[in-house]
């Protein structure tokens, strides 16, 4: 089921082409609101932005390549509980997986949204975004596209979106065609669902046809990622192999738990790791060095990223927030990466792949790992 | 000299039956004295239980649900521990005097030789006695001493004598470390009051050797079905391989021959022993499923899988590969190759054959036993013609005391399901009987301070003795290495706490030190844990702010001073963390609306509103129809002479005269909602609507008698259901000459995967008692039952076998070759396969009567408004078929009747009032006790994920706008929810994140 | 310390491990005192913060013991267990701790000396491998 329809782009400018798109889905009321990518006033840095007057759509820019924060968690800000209103949110593949995640979670709704997703070439880091904006200016999101489609190696795209093998996102109820199709005189839109069909109709827009070279290219970028992904999982396979070589990888972490302020799927309102479980008693640390002779403070760091591997390694989407927010540059995403794709393969789990997959501790079979127990 | 007051109950007897309504009545408020003759509880199950595969047990989920001692939450291998029932083992009753309410029944107490409290089971008055006897709990299996442990793998190990084989040479008196042993003890008599007495002694099982000719007793091959148990028992004697005693090899091929014992008038068994067919088709499953290869064969003559889920479970075991042979077996023989040749008598081919097996398994049913003959004669009360007593279904027999209950496998062989309706139903009656109200007593709480806002002062008490290990300790060390803890104030050490001096002692050193918590290291704490908690007591602290310890059962027995010192002060320095971090949750209250809403007015319903409304609680009674009755109505007779009319009448006239209950005709339940204790249910009468508060709900919606498009019903007015029949007879209808020739086809629409794949249970008898009366109509008429497998299980087959020596004549047919019916103008032919004939006959009934079994009324939407589940075939689902046959998925929603799963009259009410029994226990306490473990929220850390919902095994949890709220009543205190859930939001007040976490690092030194 | 024996902390179900782990304790099947019991209602109770605690804390091994498949008190508990242990110990493999340091056994009530085959076995393995790098993460 493809039906797909064409934005003309007039002088390669993209935004004002999706400006008219957006409006229209709120003119014809698709939609009440859209949540997408908005140059700030500043005109610099670009932050997703809640929009519900059609007029207000100056400066949007949704294939800025920054994205700040997790957008799924920001989306679910605005849907853990129902809103009223149907938005149409404006999300990279690996945000609508975080949000279906989000979904499973309880932390977000699905009926309300119209999910539209981009062909993902990946992102840069927020101050790598502002040294592109300030060679290119507006124009950041094509000249990001052009550098890559030439294959520019000084291009500083994060290691997460190198090693992401989920480019396309097929669960959203649109898609913005990118690959293999001509950015510069026209963008396709594309309904994945029948939500996304009945979006698109109202419209009256122009039909077409999937980029024709799509398939094609969109292979050999997943292929290419797959590479990268499995070579980064081998290399910090061997890096963390022992416990004593994850704590040198983890050595100059401060406890500041930004990784899981930044990961989309880590949903707790407070850690654990601040609630009283892990405020220990002043006395505690005397003991501790008393064992062993001396305590190193802070405490309890491997056992946190351990912990956050043990509850959210399965859901784990590979956005590589948790990398983007770690003061220290530590290798978060990298390490994340690697446990998660023990876990998920364990459990035959892919996160975002479906709402109605159940999470995989949440449900159990009789006859199942059945080595473990040495049966 | 009388004991105890007269709202007790005397149980005898503490098999599965005993246990279970022992623990109902305490749960109810009742005090309950339950004597067994051995040593050990458990009955039968305990010897089963070992031997079966997996060690599938599942015995504990007897124990209660919504109020639990914390001294009762362990396995009950090591005991019942509940405040309202006392336990007398070694105890038999030999007299009973007095009725109903005012029983004296006179005990007798054997001598243990060992003193329970006393005895540490080290097991040196084992090593030094020199009598060695056959040990009886072993079938045979070895040997024991004089002074042995009665069930091998129980804990505690309380050892007793043997006084038959003990020769008193006092060699275990001077071995005793704790001088528990006396040889000189003599039995004990007292007098008990008790308003009721419940009878749970169980049966025995057929001794299967001459002069049946099974060579059972002379060829090691032929087992009976409990050693297969055993042989196939992963503890058993060969492992859990499938060998062959004789040889060692490996069982390609093994028989079961049913009915050993059973259905044997000549023997004096003239039964159906009920079970053995499941047995024998659940057998042969784990055989197939350890050695698929192995050939399973039963030879059956009838495979009597009756009821909900039996042809379901007869289905798969066949889908497993098990060969069912429908034959009449002659002899077991050994031939010359060694193997077993099983000589049998096919009926349909009308011809004898041999086949060879390697291993024979003799499925042994029932038998009647002395104990059981000698317990009926102190009771006062009849036995049948084949030594089995009367269940507690309908009044009906004369033989009854009143006040007097029977329950268990001594009614007849029942599987656990049917054992423990019967006890819960035994229960209710017993309760009633007792005048136990429906306001059961509130623990006693002794003066306790509030401790919750002090600093942590900790006391640790070490028992020096534990159990004669502890001699050899450096306690000095330990003492110091304790001491050391910034959290403990002092340790004192006792010897022997578990005898008074030693327990006084600790007493005396204790106090005056302002201790608020206290962790005992003791041994065995199941045992001592109550009375050592009453240390607290003694120190103004709650029981739960004692902590016991097991210093012993830690492997303490081995390893170097060292390790012994390292391990015993990390284990108390982990219960000292477990005290220390511990919450002070509030009780948590339940606050019951004492009222009761049943759906559905027919026996089953009427029953439990009665049941209900004796212990003084409120019933709603609504009934669908415009009269109370239901199905039951059409009852016109039964097969053992009952009138179900007058019975009927007069349980409607006591449900109409009761001023507790209700009742509402023509009105439907059209909502409901809230939590058990406080429900609301929306009624409809007509066009007026209700709401009716209550603390519970049964649901009675009954059945009513199938249809079928099979063998031409409603094309001729000869061919007519059970029902019609009963009917017809009962009105007269019919004369002698409308009953000349009479057909009647079982099954019809029954057991057939595509149709009603279960077996309703009662067809076979309402095909026998309807033969009845057609004969007393006209004795010349020809009757021809046309069956599949004849269901006339436990007593009803003796009137089977009457049926057929009146020349009633019993024709079996195959689902693949069912029996024809055409219709021809007023004339109806059935054609079906002639067995000794062996060819098709036809024969032209004036009547062909169809057996078509029950159906459920349609209960889709009444399951999808209260959110429970059906089964396959429209029938409530339990929540736990085995242990809590009445309960539903959902907290305090009972089933009961044919609703839930097929069953006579009898059957149904004795489930009825296990139904009203369960809702009466649920709605008889206020709150709950402040020790107990409920889950809790907190609410600040919930993210609302509610994966502790969709974990919690109890639907204990559920949203409610922002909040997940935990009901009390349904929560276990199992701790799923806690972790599962990633921030600690969902937890245990018992068992803190905290408490674990300081646990594990005292633990780990 | 790794002169002194190694430790295992042992979660044991209340209702067949525990009573079985006694049965063990008290009758003739002796095991290593190298075992640490901590009773649990439920094997399902095992938060994984509790096992990553006892291995931090400077135990050797944990086992963690359930009901048999079907005998569950609480149902279900143990196959929720059994995926939490999935879990674990694809995480701990990870980071080079080894197989036999992390254990799920079903120990029925009456299977006393399955316990303490359970804990000869595992106290051998685990003296094998000698201590774990775990209980430095306290140190640095």
């Amino acid at each position: 089921m493809t039906n797909c329809v064409r934005l003309p782009v007039e002088s390669g400018n993209i935004n004002d082409a999706l400006k008219e798109f957006f409006s229209s889905l709120l003119e014809h009321d698709v939609v009440q609101a859209v949540f997408l990518p908005m140059r700030q006033p500043d005109g610099v840095m670009v932050m997703h932005t809640l929009v519900r007057d059609p007029k207000r759509l100056e400066g949007l820019d949704p294939l800025a390549p920054v994205t700040p924060t997790s957008t799924a968690r920001l989306l679910s800000s605005l849907t853990f509980k129902k809103p009223g209103y149907r938005i149409a949110a404006f999300l990279r593949p690996c945000d609508c997986r975080a949000y279906v995640e989000l979904v499973k979670l309880k932390q977000a709704d699905r009926e309300q949204i119209l999910l539209i997703t981009t062909d993902c070439e990946g992102r840069l880091e927020p101050r790598d975004f502002l040294e592109l904006v300030s060679e290119a200016g507006d124009g950041s999101a094509m000249v990001f596209h052009e550098r890559l489609e030439r294959d520019d190696d000084t291009l500083p795209l994060v290691r997460a979106c190198r090693v992401c093998e989920h480019p396309v996102h097929e669960g959203a109820d649109i898609g913005l065609r990118i690959f293999g199709s001509d950015p510069e005189n026209e963008l396709v839109l594309c309904a994945q669902t029948n939500v996304g069909t009945e979006a698109l109709y109202p419209l009256g827009l122009e039909e077409a046809k999937e980029p024709e070279g799509r398939g094609k290219a969109l292979a050999e970028i997943i292929a290419g990622r797959i590479a990268e992904r499995d070579s980064m999982i081998k290399e910090y396979g061997e890096r963390t192999s022992s416990f004593a070589a994850l704590r040198d990888v983890l050595k100059t972490c401060i406890n500041c738990y930004n990784c899981r302020a930044a990961c989309p799927v880590c949903y707790c309102r407070e850690c654990v790791f601040l609630t009283d479980t892990f405020r220990h008693d002043p006395e505690q640390f005397f003991r501790w060095a008393g064992k062993k002779g001396r305590v190193k403070l802070p405490t309890d760091t491997a056992f946190f990223h351990i912990t956050r591997m043990l509850h959210i390694s399965t859901l784990c989407v590979g956005c590589g927030q948790c990398s983007t927010a770690c003061p220290m540059d530590l290798p978060v995403m990298e390490l994340f990466r690697t446990a998660a794709n023990r876990t998920q393969a364990r459990f035959e789990y892919e996160p975002g792949r479906s709402p109605d997959e159940p999470l995989p501790l949440s449900v159990f079979e009789d006859q199942e790992f059945l080595e473990l127990t040495a049966e | 000299m009388a004991e105890q007051n007269l709202d007790t109950v005397l149980v005898i007897g503490a098999g599965v039956g005993g246990i279970k309504a022992a623990i109902d009545l305490a749960e109810r408020g009742c005090r309950v004295i339950l004597a067994e003759s051995s040593p050990a509880l458990g009955g039968i199950l305990s010897q089963l239980d070992y031997q079966f595969p997996n060690n599938h047990c599942g015995l504990c989920r007897m124990l209660p649900a919504w109020e639990r001692d914390p001294a009762s939450e362990y396995c009950m291998r090591k005991g019942l521990f509940h405040r309202n029932i006392r336990i007398l083992p070694m105890t038999e009753l030999i007299g009973l005097e007095g009725g109903a309410g005012r029983f004296e029944a006179t005990l007798r107490t054997f001598p243990r030789g060992v003193a329970p409290e006393r005895c540490i089971g080290c097991g040196r008055c084992e090593e030094a006695c020199p009598v060695e006897v056959y040990d009886g709990f072993n079938e045979g299996m070895g040997k024991r001493k004089a002074v042995h442990r009665e069930v091998p793998h129980n804990v505690p190990f309380s050892y007793v004598i043997d006084f038959e084989a003990c020769t008193k040479c006092g060699e275990c008196v001077e071995a005793c470390p704790t001088e528990a042993i006396s040889l000189e003890e003599k039995d004990t008599q007292a007098v008990y009051q008790a308003g009721a007495v419940i009878l749970a002694p169980g049966c025995g099982l057929y001794d299967p050797g001459p002069p049946d000719a099974y060579n059972y007793q002379s060829l090691p091959d032929v087992i009976t079905s409990l050693e297969l148990e055993r042989i196939l028992s992963g503890s058993g004697p060969t492992s859990g391989r499938l060998i062959r005693p004789s040889t060692g090899e490996h069982v390609r091929s093994i028989a079961w021959i049913q009915c050993v014992g059973s259905r044997n008038a000549g023997r004096g068994q003239d039964f159906c022993s009920s079970i053995c067919c499941m047995f024998a088709l659940k057998e042969a499953l784990l055989v197939k499923e350890r050695s698929p290869e192995t050939e399973a064969t039963v030879f059956y003559m009838d495979m009597r899988a009756y009821g909900k889920e039996g042809y379901r479970y007869h289905l798969q075991s066949a889908a497993a590969g098990t060969e069912l042979v429908q034959c009449r077996v002659h002899t077991v023989e050994a031939g010359p190759d060694g193997r077993l040749y099983i000589r049998h008598y096919l009926e349909a081919e009308g011809e004898v054959r041999e086949r060879a097996f390697d291993l024979v398994v003799l499925s042994t049913g029932q038998a009647s036993t002395p104990e059981m003959k000698r317990l009926a004669g102190v009771a006062g009360v009849e036995l049948n013609t084949c030594g089995f007593a009367p269940g507690p279904g309908l009044r009906t027999s004369a033989a009854d005391r009143a006040g007097v209950f029977w329950c268990g496998s001594a009614t007849g062989l029942k599987d656990i399901t049917e054992t423990v309706l019967q006890a819960e139903s035994a229960a209710a009656e017993a309760a009633a009987c007792a005048g136990v109200t429906s306001e059961s007593p509130e623990s006693p709480s002794p003066a306790t301070r509030d401790v919750s806002r002090e600093i942590p002062r900790v006391g640790v008490l070490l028992c020096r003795c534990l159990g004669g290990q502890g001699r050899d300790l450096p306690w000095e060390e330990i003492r110091g290495d304790i001491a050391a803890h910034p959290d403990i104030v002092d340790v004192v050490e006792a010897d022997l706490l578990c005898r008074p001096e030693g327990f006084d002692e600790a007493v005396r050193k204790l106090g005056g030190k302002d201790l608020n918590r206290l962790v005992v290291g003791a041994c065995a704490p199941y045992v001592y844990d109550r009375r050592l908690r009453k240390l607290g007591a003694g120190l103004g602290l709650r029981e739960d702010l004692v902590e016991v310890v097991d210093l012993r059962g830690t492997g303490l027995g081995t390893g170097d001073p060292r390790e012994k010192r390292r391990l015993a002060g990390s284990v108390v320095a982990s219960a000292v963390q477990k005290q220390k971090h511990r919450e002070f949750p509030g009780t948590a209250v339940i606050s019951a609306v004492r009222k009761v809403v049943i759906v559905g007015g027919g026996l089953a319903g009427m029953t439990a509103a009665l049941t209900v409304a004796e212990s003084g609680i409120q019933v709603h009674l609504l009934e669908k129809e415009d009269r109370l009755g239901g199905e039951t109505r059409q009852r016109r007779f039964t097969l053992d002479g009952g009138d179900p009319v007058s019975f009927l009448q007069g349980l409607e006239e006591r449900v109409r005269g009761h001023e507790a209950i209700e009742v509402y005709t023509g009105t439907e339940l059209i909502g409901f909602s809230g939590e058990p204790g406080c429900f609301a249910a929306r009624i409809q009468t007509g066009d007026k609507g209700e709401s009716l508060a209550c603390g519970a709900i049964i649901l009675a919606t009954g059945c009513r008698e199938a249809e079928t498009d099979e063998y031409g019903l409603g094309r001729s007015n000869r061919i007519i259901r059970q029902g019609d029949l009963e009917a017809g007879l009962a009105a007269g209808r019919f004369s002698a000459g409308d009953l000349g020739r009479v057909i009647m086809i079982q099954c019809a629409g029954s057991r057939d995967p595509d149709g009603r794949a279960y077996c309703s249970r009662i067809c076979c008898a309402s095909a026998l008692k309807n033969a009845f009366k057609i004969l007393e109509v006209n004795p010349d008429a020809d009757i021809f039952v046309l069956y599949r497998d004849f269901m006339s299980y436990g007593f009803m087959e003796s009137r089977y076998r009457e049926l057929r020596e009146m020349g009633v004549q019993f024709i079996t047919y195959r689902p693949e070759k069912k029996p024809e019916v055409e219709v021809e103008g007023d004339e109806v032919l059935v054609r079906f396969q002639e067995p000794i004939l062996r060819r098709t006959v036809d024969v032209h009934p004036d009547l062909l009567i169809l057996s078509t079994g029950m159906e459920p009324s349609d209960n889709r939407s009444l399951a999808r408004l209260i959110g429970i589940q059906l089964n396959e075939d429209g029938f409530f689902q339990e929540m736990d078929p085995k242990w809590r046959p009445v309960d539903l998925e959902r907290p305090g929603v009972f089933a009961c009747g044919t609703a839930l799963s097929p069953r006579n009259m009898e059957e149904a009410v004795i489930q009825a009032r296990a139904a009203a029994m369960r809702a009466v226990i649920l709605l008889g306490r206020k709150t709950l006790p402040s020790s107990r473990t409920v889950s809790e929220v907190r609410q600040a850390l919930c993210s609302l994920c509610e994966t502790c919902i969709s974990i919690c095994p109890f639907e204990a949890r559920f949203r409610d706008k922002d909040r997940i709220h935990v009901i009390p009543s349904a929560c276990q205190g199992c701790g799923l929810c806690a972790a599962a859930c990633p921030n600690g939001a969902a937890w245990l007040p018992m068992f803190t994140d905290r408490q674990a976490m300081g646990m594990i690092e005292g633990l780990v030194d | 310390m790794s002169d002194q024996e190694p430790i295992i902390v042992a979660f044991v179900c209340n209702w067949c491990t525990f009573t079985a782990a006694d049965l063990a304790g008290t009758s003739r099947y002796k095991y290593p005192p190298n075992v640490r019991l901590i009773r649990m209602m439920c094997s399902g109770m095992v938060d994984p913060k509790f096992v990553l605690k006892a291995f931090f804390e400077g135990a050797d091994a944990v086992l963690i013991g359930g009901c048999h498949p079907g005998d569950c008190h609480y149902i279900n508990g143990n196959y929720k267990a059994r995926r939490r242990v999935a879990l674990l110990k694809e995480v701990l493999a990870q980071y080079g701790i080894e197989e036999d340091r992390l254990w799920l056994r079903w120990i029925g009530a009456s299977e006393g000396n399955v316990f303490a085959e359970t804990v000869k076995e595992m106290t051998e393995k685990v003296k094998a491998l000698g201590p774990t790098e775990l209980e430095n993460e306290l140190v640095a």
